[in-house]
C-alpha cells in the first residue's frame, strides 16, 4: 500500500481561549482529491493556515510522503511540493497576469545579487515566462498574459492564481474555495480542470454539487472537529453531517452549506 | 545663453541626485513600509568612508566604488540586525506606525555620532575626479561641469541598472511581489525576509552613491547630507513613493523647481520651498503628482 503524500495527526489550535481545531486528522493519497467541508466557522481554512504556516499548532503533527515534517513556514511550501490558492485571488495587481505566475517560480530561479546585477538572469527570465505560459494556457488564461488583475472579471482572476499554483507543478494542491464567484460555465471549467490534475487536491469548497463531484473521499468539519469522513456517498448519508448542516436545506443543493 | 535655460540645467545634476535619494528611500519603504531617516547618516558614513579610502590609495574610483558597496552591506546589515527584530517585536500594535520613525531617527542621529566620533565635526572637502567648473560649448561657458556630466551619468546608469533588475529579472518579481503583499508572496516561495535585505541593500547603495556625488560641489560634515535627506524625501513623496520611476521624475523636478527659486528668489527659500512641495503634496495629493490614486494596499 502506497502510504499517503499528506498525514495530519491530532492537530489542535486554540485561538485566545476558543478550540479552533481539536484533534484533526486527515490523509491525502498520491493524485487523490479530497474535499473538505463544513459549516462555516468549523475551521476548514485554520486547518489551511496550519498546512502552509500561518498558524502554528499548539500539538500534532504532520507526515510528507511518509515522512515526518515540521509544520512548513509560508515559503516552504513550494519547494516541499505543495501550491495553496487562497479564498479571493490574492494576486498581485501591480503585475500583469503571466508576472504574477511567474513570481511562483522565482525561488528555483538564482537569487544572488551580483547574477542579477550582471544579467545572467536575462535568459532565466525567458524560462519562467515560458513555464508561466504554459501554465495560464492550460488555465485558459493565455491571452490575459499582459493584463493587470485589475483590468478582469472575478472568474478570469481565478483562472490565473490557479495558474499560480499549478506552474511550480506541485504534488499536493490546497484549494481554498475555487467555485466562489463561478458561474455555471466556469464552475463546470473548473470540476473538469480538477479531474484531470495529476496531483493530489485538497478541496475547501462550500459548492457541494462540485465537491460531491470530483472528491473521492471527503472530510467534515464541524467545531474544529472532524465529524465525518468517507466516499462522497456515505458522508453525504451520514446522520452527524445532516445534523451539522440543519437548517440549510439538505446536502446536494446548490451551496447547501451557506 | 538664456538665464533660464542655464538655471534648468544647474538644477539637471542636483535633480539627478535628489533622485537617487529619493529611489532609496522609496526602496526601503517598498520592501518594509518603514520610512527610513537613518539614510542621510547611511550616505553620510559611507561617504566619509570612501574619503577614507581616498586619503589611503588616492584612488578616486576606489573611493566612489568602496564607498557604494559599504553603503549597500551596511543598508543589509542595518535590516538584519536592527529593522527586522524591531518589526518582529513592535511590528503590530499602536506602537507599530511610530517604533520605526523612531528608530531610524535615533540611528541616523547614532550614524552622525559615530562619524563626528571619528572625524570630527568640521567641513571637509570631498574630491573629484573631473573638473567642476563649467564646460565651455562654442565659447561661451555653462553651468555645467565636467563633474556635473559624471552625477548626471553614473544617476542614470543606476537607476537604468534598477530597472532592468526590478523589470527583466526573477529577483526583481520577487522583490515586487514582496512589495505588494508578503503572505501571499511567502505562498507563492518567495523569501521575503532575504528579499527586503536586498532591497535596505540596494537603497544604502544608492543612497552612498548620491553622498559622493553632492559633497564635491559643497562639502563633508555629519550632517551634511541632511538637506539631502529633506530633498529626497520630497522628490520620493512627489513621486507617490511607491514607484521608482516616480521618484527619478520627482528628484528632477524638484532639481528644476529648486534651481529656479534659486535663481529668482535667493539661497534662503529653497529650503522653505522644498518643505511647502512637501507639505502641500501630502495634503492635497497624497498618492503623488505621479502615482495614482488607491492603487495599492499599504
Amino acid at each position: 500500500m502506497t502510504s499517503p503524500i499528506l498525514a495530519l495527526e491530532g492537530v489542535n489550535v486554540t485561538f485566545g481561549g476558543l478550540r479552533a481545531l481539536s484533534d484533526v486528522h486527515l490523509e491525502v493519497f498520491p493524485g487523490q482529491v479530497v474535499g473538505l467541508i463544513g459549516p462555516n466557522g468549523a475551521g476548514k481554512t485554520t486547518l489551511f493556515n496550519v498546512m502552509s504556516g500561518f498558524v502554528t499548532p499548539e500539538s500534532g503533527s504532520m507526515a510528507w510522503e511518509g515522512e515526518l515534517i515540521r509544520f512548513p513556514k509560508p515559503d516552504q511550501l513550494i519547494k516541499r511540493g505543495m501550491a495553496r490558492t487562497l479564498q479571493g485571488v490574492g494576486l498581485f495587481s501591480d503585475l500583469t497576469c503571466v508576472e504574477n505566475v511567474m513570481v511562483a517560480l522565482t525561488h528555483k530561479s538564482r537569487t544572488g545579487m551580483l547574477s542579477a546585477i550582471f544579467g545572467t538572469y536575462d535568459r532565466d527570465e525567458a524560462k519562467l515566462r515560458i513555464r508561466a505560459m504554459e501554465a495560464l494556457e492550460f488555465c485558459g488564461a493565455a491571452d490575459l498574459a499582459n493584463s493587470k488583475p485589475s483590468d478582469l472579471a472575478f472568474p478570469l482572476l481565478k483562472r490565473v492564481s490557479l495558474a499560480r499554483a499549478l506552474v511550480a507543478e506541485p504534488k499536493l494542491l490546497l484549494l481554498d474555495e475555487p467555485a466562489g464567484g463561478l458561474g455555471a460555465e466556469d464552475l463546470r471549467w473548473l470540476a473538469e480542470i480538477i479531474k484531470s490534475l495529476s496531483c493530489a487536491v485538497l478541496l475547501v469548497e462550500h459548492h457541494m454539487d462540485l465537491v460531491m463531484s470530483v472528491s473521492e473521499k471527503i472530510y467534515v468539519l464541524d467545531f474544529g472537529q472532524v465529524i465525518a469522513s468517507g466516499a462522497p456517498e456515505q458522508v453525504r448519508q451520514d446522520p452527524g453531517v445532516i445534523a451539522a448542516y440543519l437548517g440549510a436545506a439538505a446536502l446536494g443543493g446548490n451551496n447547501a452549506a451557506h | 545663453m538664456s538665464t533660464l535655460l542655464s538655471t534648468l540645467i544647474t538644477g539637471l545634476s542636483l535633480g539627478a541626485i535628489y533622485s537617487l535619494m529619493a529611489i532609496a528611500l522609496i526602496l526601503v519603504w517598498r520592501s518594509t513600509r518603514v520610512v527610513n531617516f537613518a539614510q542621510a547618516g547611511q550616505a553620510v558614513l559611507s561617504t566619509y568612508i570612501g574619503l577614507e579610502i581616498h586619503r589611503m590609495t588616492g584612488s578616486y574610483w576606489l573611493a566612489i566604488v568602496l564607498s557604494i558597496i559599504f553603503g549597500g552591506v551596511l543598508g543589509g546589515l542595518i535590516d538584519l540586525a536592527l529593522v527586522r527584530p524591531l518589526l518582529r517585536r513592535a511590528g503590530s500594535g499602536p506602537e507599530a506606525a511610530v517604533a520605526p520613525v523612531i528608530a531610524t531617527l535615533g540611528l541616523l542621529a547614532v550614524l552622525q555620532g559615530v562619524v563626528g566620533m571619528f572625524w570630527g565635526g568640521e567641513l571637509i572637502k570631498f574630491p573629484s575626479a573631473f573638473s567642476t567648473a563649467g564646460l565651455s560649448i562654442g565659447g561661451s561657458k555653462i553651468p555645467f561641469s565636467a563633474f556635473d556630466l559624471f552625477t548626471v551619468g553614473a544617476s542614470l546608469a543606476v537607476m537604468l541598472a534598477f530597472s532592468f533588475i526590478f523589470q527583466r529579472t526573477g529577483l526583481g518579481l520577487s522583490m515586487r511581489a514582496a512589495a505588494f503583499s508578503p503572505e501571499v508572496a511567502q505562498l507563492a516561495g518567495v523569501r521575503t525576509g532575504r528579499v527586503r535585505t536586498i532591497g535596505w541593500s540596494f537603497a544604502g547603495a544608492a543612497g552612498g552613491l548620491a553622498g559622493v556625488l553632492i559633497t564635491p560641489t559643497t562639502f563633508l560634515a555629519p550632517n551634511s547630507l541632511d538637506l539631502l535627506l529633506v530633498f529626497g524625501f520630497t522628490a520620493a513623496v512627489v513621486g507617490g513613493l511607491e514607484s521608482m520611476i516616480g521618484g527619478a521624475l520627482g528628484g528632477l523636478a524638484l532639481g528644476f523647481g529648486l534651481a529656479l527659486v534659486l535663481q529668482y528668489a535667493g539661497s534662503s527659500y529653497t529650503f522653505m520651498t522644498a518643505f511647502v512641495v512637501l507639505l502641500a503634496v501630502l495634503l492635497l495629493r497624497p498618492q503623488g503628482l505621479i502615482g495614482k490614486r488607491g492603487g495599492r494596499r499599504v
